[in-house]
């Protein structure tokens, strides 16, 4: 994977903050280099704080109300000096996106897209993302396809088994899904009765592979079903499937990952489960985590991962399990530092893979007791910022 | 977009072609042809550029490559774009020509056989050895003549048969030399937009390429844009960065003021390709109901859509 450029990224970056081009920042001339999971851990967390305090000062400038809750807790970006020194980044808890959305638009933010999340924990989080945001966003996901899957062009027929965006253009899983069909081609193969084997089956028969079939894991495990009953696929090694999101209303009908990796496999023709990849997304978050061939969910260098303690939302150390936590430098239009509702575990070191850095490891949803805590805790350092009005938006 | 999807056939086999109508008032067309790796489908944003400025654009997918022309891409080498390239501008009539990277060799010789309306290359591959080599990792030209049973190369995750090198060899897509002298019978008005910073080409060899068209004062532009990748497609912040200058200069040689460029957000793009997608969904799910009620008749091969 690495190939002696990641070198250069810091360097490069650099001499690009200088360019005429507003967006040429750092992270975007980062984002496209070769063997960006394998930097180094020295350079990937002097890497991790560069990019963070950009968006940090970035966010204070241009957000009033994180400025007023970073002023509160007496935090500026000159206290990160060190990649340590990013967990004391004040988060965004998810229930703000859900209650209060407008406080989190930055006051420069221009013609942003409000995407949501499916409201199927509850209430519908509202996360406002301009186009550099959505950009960043996309060439994450086509970072990750290309050192994660290894696929260097786009020639990979995406095969999308998520939500059809026609139903709601602004849900986020599936408005992921049509930016990814924008770059690697492919088509949706879901409509109002579930998926259409009408379309799929000829498609993934006829196509040259590597095919890269991706949905949340319910409606694989309906194509995994439908093909044991009539037949399976003819082998296509080289291939994937991609899972996104989780198995939300149909919880019941969950199986083991293991039994699910197996039987995907066998019923796709894929030889083993190495091709088969889990990720991790909120729509709070702007980046995506992707698992490995050793089943590791990487973080990409602009993506610090922590966990707090449920309690006392006090940072713990790597391999403690508690809050996933993320300082996110992607976005530009609200700030995505953000404390999860998920619970889980960082592990950090050289992977099997080859990517060095952290790794989350998700193990459950937050229970409403902790997350009752946990806005409790919230709620007493955010006190009462000032609500900018609800502007410069449009939906779709 | 996606206005018409048909195909070209020949001797030499299949070209699947798809036109966009321009979102604007009409500035002139022009033929797109895609990078090395990529099809008509994935040179939906460059083509949305040029159409939502005014231009009728006319993308292919290459033969011997992935996509929906013939051919399978083993087969892949130069002469054969340079003959789809051919027979595509010749196609679409009185139309200037943009290539992206690797298309742009071929694009040079078939502009200097037969000058389009103006020709735009965004990072032409101008040494192809030099190219092919980086981005293998491996000496293959050398190893070509050391290694004759050999019988393929991987690149960029496709298996290409040893032809490549052949005819790379046998008709002159080798070196930056080869690619100057082709560039020196061009006439039309050119745009050469490159990187700086390309890790796959070399800045030194496209000035040397341009400086052969620069010594008889000829109507050619040259600019550079910052990039830390060659394959723009990986971040559409450097792909909006690329075709944003692209455009202003395809507006400029269509006699246009590049000054009135619009360069639509990334979101605009998503939602256009969207509905395209949508539409292209229902028109396959109706010929589908079609075929099945024409119980095998058969049909044409175009589709309006």
């Amino acid at each position: 994977m690495m190939r002696g450029g990641a070198a250069r990224v810091a360097e490069r970056g650099l001499l690009a903050a200088a360019d005429e081009t507003p967006a040429s920042t750092l992270f975007d001339e980062i984002v496209s280099q070769e063997g960006l999971y394998a930097i180094s851990t020295a350079e990937r967390k002097q890497l991790g704080v560069t990019l963070a305090r950009a968006a940090i000062e970035h966010h204070l400038e241009s957000n009033r109300a994180f400025r007023a809750y970073c002023s509160r807790q007496g935090f500026d970006a000159s206290h990160v000096a060190s990649s340590e020194d990013l967990a004391r980044v004040p988060l965004l808890p998810t229930s703000l996106f859900k209650i209060k959305p407008e406080l989190t638009l930055s006051d420069d933010a221009r013609d942003v897209l409000l995407t949501t999340s499916s409201g199927t924990q509850g209430r519908i989080s509202t996360v406002p993302r301009d186009d550099v945001t959505l950009m960043r966003f996309f060439a994450g996901i086509s970072a990750a396809v290309r050192e994660m899957l290894g696929l260097r062009t786009q020639a990979g027929w995406f095969f999308n088994l998520g939500p059809p965006t026609a139903a709601d253009p602004h849900l986020w899983i599936a408005y992921v899904m049509a930016g990814v069909g924008l770059a690697y081609g492919g088509d949706c193969y879901v409509g109002d009765g579930g998926i259409q084997f009408e379309r799929l089956l000829p498609d993934l028969r006829e196509t040259e592979p590597p095919h890269v079939i991706v949905g949340p894991p319910p409606l694989i495990l309906d194509l995994v079903q439908h093909l044991e009953s009539h037949g399976p696929l003819r082998s296509t090694p080289g291939s994937f499937v991609v899972t996104i999101g989780g198995w939300k209303r149909r919880s019941g009908e969950r199986i083991p990952r293991g039994e699910f990796e197996e039987r995907t496999a066998a019923a796709l023709g894929l030889g083993d489960v190495s091709g088969i990849r889990d990720t991790y997304n909120m729509v709070e978050l702007n980046s995506v985590l992707f698992e490995c061939h050793a089943k590791r969910k990487h973080a990409p260098p602009w993506l610090t991962v922590y966990t707090r303690a449920p309690k006392t939302l006090e940072p713990l150390s790597h391999g403690e399990t508690g809050i996933l936590s993320f300082v996110d430098s992607s976005a530009r239009s609200y700030p995505a530092f953000v404390l999860s509702d998920d619970i889980g575990r960082v592990e950090s070191g050289r992977c099997a893979c080859g990517a060095e850095g952290d790794s989350a490891v998700v193990e459950r949803r937050i229970s409403s007791i902790e997350a009752r805590g946990c806005a409790l805790k919230m709620d007493s350092e955010r006190g009462s910022a000032g609500a900018p009005t609800w502007r410069r938006t449009r939906r779709g | 977009m996606d206005d018409l999807v048909t195909r070209i056939d020949g001797p030499h086999g299949s070209i699947a072609v798809v036109v966009d109508d321009p979102e604007t008032e009409k500035i002139g067309s022009v033929v797109l042809a895609p990078a090395y790796g990529l099809t008509a489908e994935n040179m939906f944003l460059p083509a949305y550029f040029l159409a939502r400025n005014g231009f009728r654009v006319v993308r292919f997918d290459m033969r011997n490559h992935i996509g929906h022309s013939s051919g399978s891409m083993y087969e892949f080498h130069l002469s054969s774009v340079l003959e789809d390239l051919r027979v595509v501008t010749e196609w679409a009539g009185h139309a200037g020509l943009m290539a992206v990277s690797l298309s742009g060799r071929p694009a040079i010789r078939a502009a200097a056989e037969r000058a389009p309306q103006w020709l735009v290359l965004v990072m032409p591959v101008v040494d192809v050895q030099y190219t092919i080599e980086v981005v293998t990792e491996l000496p293959l030209f050398e190893m070509y003549h050391s290694d004759p049973i050999r019988p393929s190369l991987e690149v960029l995750g496709h298996e290409v048969g040893r032809q490549f090198i052949e005819d790379c060899e046998r008709h002159a897509f080798v070196s930056a030399e080869d690619t100057a002298r082709d560039f020196e019978r061009v006439t039309a008005p050119s745009s050469v937009i490159y990187g700086r910073g390309d890790p796959w080409v070399r800045s030194s060899d496209v000035a040397k390429v341009a400086s052969v068209r620069r010594r008889r004062k000829d109507d050619l532009r040259l600019q550079q844009v910052a990039t830390s990748c060659h394959q723009i497609q990986r971040n559409p912040v450097i792909a909006n960065r690329f075709m944003s200058t692209a455009t202003r200069h395809a507006i400029a040689l269509a006699g246009g003021d590049p000054k009135s460029v619009v360069i639509p957000s990334f979101a605009e793009v998503i939602s256009r390709h969207q509905a395209v997608s949508v539409r292209r969904r229902g028109a396959a799910d109706a010929a589908q109901e079609r075929h099945a009620g024409d119980s095998g008749r058969g049909g044409p091969h175009d589709h309006v859509l």
